[in-house]
């Protein structure tokens, strides 16, 4: 483990810090040299024995030494506890940041839901009575039964693709990550270019995880969008693998891998934080990969970040099973 | 020929609504704006109420209550577009409240009218159509 990390020091002030130092020693040691330091402290003494000032001289080292140590462990310990106080502010922070952005995605659904039904009635009354009164224009009646037709559908769409986002899920604990992914796919790729390829390899059992069915849209919209920002030219391909690890009640590795242009080893660290982005002002919140390491922990496990060799970045999430599932907390959606 | 107080706050859902009822025979009396003080000068004079609940200057489910209140012999339809914020079920509430029939917009105009029918003759609003 690398000591620096946990002192809250990085590595380049801590070398900087000794650096210093060795100067300053070097310095105070030219000094005591052009004194003779030493042969005229030895003379002193050697010239007032009876003042036991050798063993005053100990005593105070040895005294020195331990306020150092002292010193050090006090400090140690502070700079361990202030690393923990930071975490979990950060990790509250992260929270509210996702908690808003579901919120707000909620309140915008609903709102649009709204708008939707109240424009579909006037289009769907209107045509229905027009087209009845036009017995004697079977062609016009005809056509506004096209009409009518497209604007069910478009009521119906309305339905689904609100109904997906909707807090139907708000009491759901669980849900099939298996399933859960082979059903958002469609969305995704809709979400995405198509000059961007996503592949999705998943078993054929069920894999219950602590999420449900939005939380799991919502990471993979966040994984993929961030994907398909760091590609040039928005081409390239996004491939999802899931996997049981570690037997029977054991965890779900989910595993995103890009071939874009990779995340800087720079800001590598900081992916997580909630308003940390590389994009430009006006494209995108950099919040996408904070609200994933969110839902991450809610549900219990870990999420890792880092570049591939070739090109491009790899996503690893690690969930446990959720084992005892009682029925109705089975999201059947 | 039966009078029906219409609340509804969108232009358009109001003149297609109105239109419908209209067409079915029934007076309408249109109320897109004016608050409860409309609401309340126009419940003696007609026969049936159909309200919208979420509007900016009015609460539907208040509209409700008053309605029964004033009038309990007055049957009141609700409608809804389903809440602005999410989580809320005003339709379920408004059935508690009293409604005597529901809706979810975007709605049959055919089904409205003929409940209306069935509440005006003094019938409740699942009552099945009998012909003769």
């Amino acid at each position: 483990m690398d000591l620096t990390n946990r002192f809250l020091v990085n590595r380049a002030s801590f070398w900087a810090l000794i650096g210093l130092w060795a100067v300053v020693s070097v310095f105070v040691g030219a000094v005591l040299v052009s004194f003779d330091a030493f042969d005229t402290f030895y003379a002193i003494t050697r010239e007032h024995e009876d003042w036991e000032l050798d063993e005053y001289v100990i005593i105070a080292f040895i005294f020195l030494i331990g306020c150092v140590l002292i010193l050090a462990t006090v400090s140690a310990r502070s700079l361990v506890v202030l690393q923990r106080e930071i975490e979990a502010r950060t990790s509250a922070e992260r929270e509210l940041a996702v908690a808003r952005h579901l919120q707000s995605l909620g309140t915008l659904t609903a709102g649009l839901a709204h708008s939707a039904n109240n424009l579909m009635q006037p289009i769907l009354t209107l045509t229905r009575m027009t087209s009845e009164s036009l017995s004697d224009k079977p062609e016009a009646q005809q056509d506004l039964r096209y009409v009518l037709q497209a604007a069910q559908k478009a009521a119906r769409l309305f339905e689904d693709v609100l109904a997906a986002s909707r807090s139907k899920q708000e009491g759901a604990q669980f849900a099939d990550l298996v399933r859960a992914l082979k059903s958002s796919a469609p969305l995704v790729r809709t979400a995405l270019p198509s000059s961007v390829e996503v592949t999705f390899d998943l078993p054929n059992d069920p894999l219950y995880v602590g999420l449900n069915r939005t939380e799991i849209l919502d990471i993979l919209l966040a994984l993929a969008s961030n994907s398909a920002d760091a590609m040039e030219k928005r081409i390239g391909a996004i491939r999802f693998l899931v996997e049981q690890v570690d037997g029977d009640g054991g965890n779900v590795r989910m595993v995103v891998e890009d071939d874009g242009s990779g995340i800087p080893e720079d800001v590598i660290d900081r992916v997580y934080d909630p308003f940390f982005t590389t994009k430009e002002v006006g494209k995108g919140t950099g919040l996408g990969l904070s609200v994933v390491f969110g839902l991450t922990q809610k549900a219990g496990g870990k999420m890792s970040v880092e570049n591939r060799p070739e090109n491009g970045t790899r996503i690893e999430i690690i969930l446990p099973l959720a084992t005892e599932v009682p029925t109705a907390a089975k999201d059947g959606g | 020929m039966p009078k029906i107080l219409l609340i509804e706050d969108d232009e358009l859902v109001l003149y297609a609504l109105a239109k419908a009822m209209r067409n079915a025979g029934y007076d309408v009396i249109e109320a897109a704006h004016g608050g409860m003080k409309v609401v309340e000068a126009s419940l003696p004079l007609v026969d049936a109420v159909v309200t919208d609940v979420v509007m900016p200057e009015t609460e539907g489910l208040s509209v409700l209550m008053t309605a029964k209140r004033r009038r309990p012999d007055l049957p009141v339809v609700v409608i809804s577009g389903g809440g602005r914020v999410p989580g809320r079920n005003y339709l379920k509430q408004a059935e508690g409240l009293g409604a005597d029939a529901i809706f979810p917009k975007p709605l049959d105009e055919r089904d409205l009218i003929a409940t209306i029918g069935r509440l005006l003759e003094g019938g409740s609003a699942d009552d099945v159509e009998t012909d003769d």
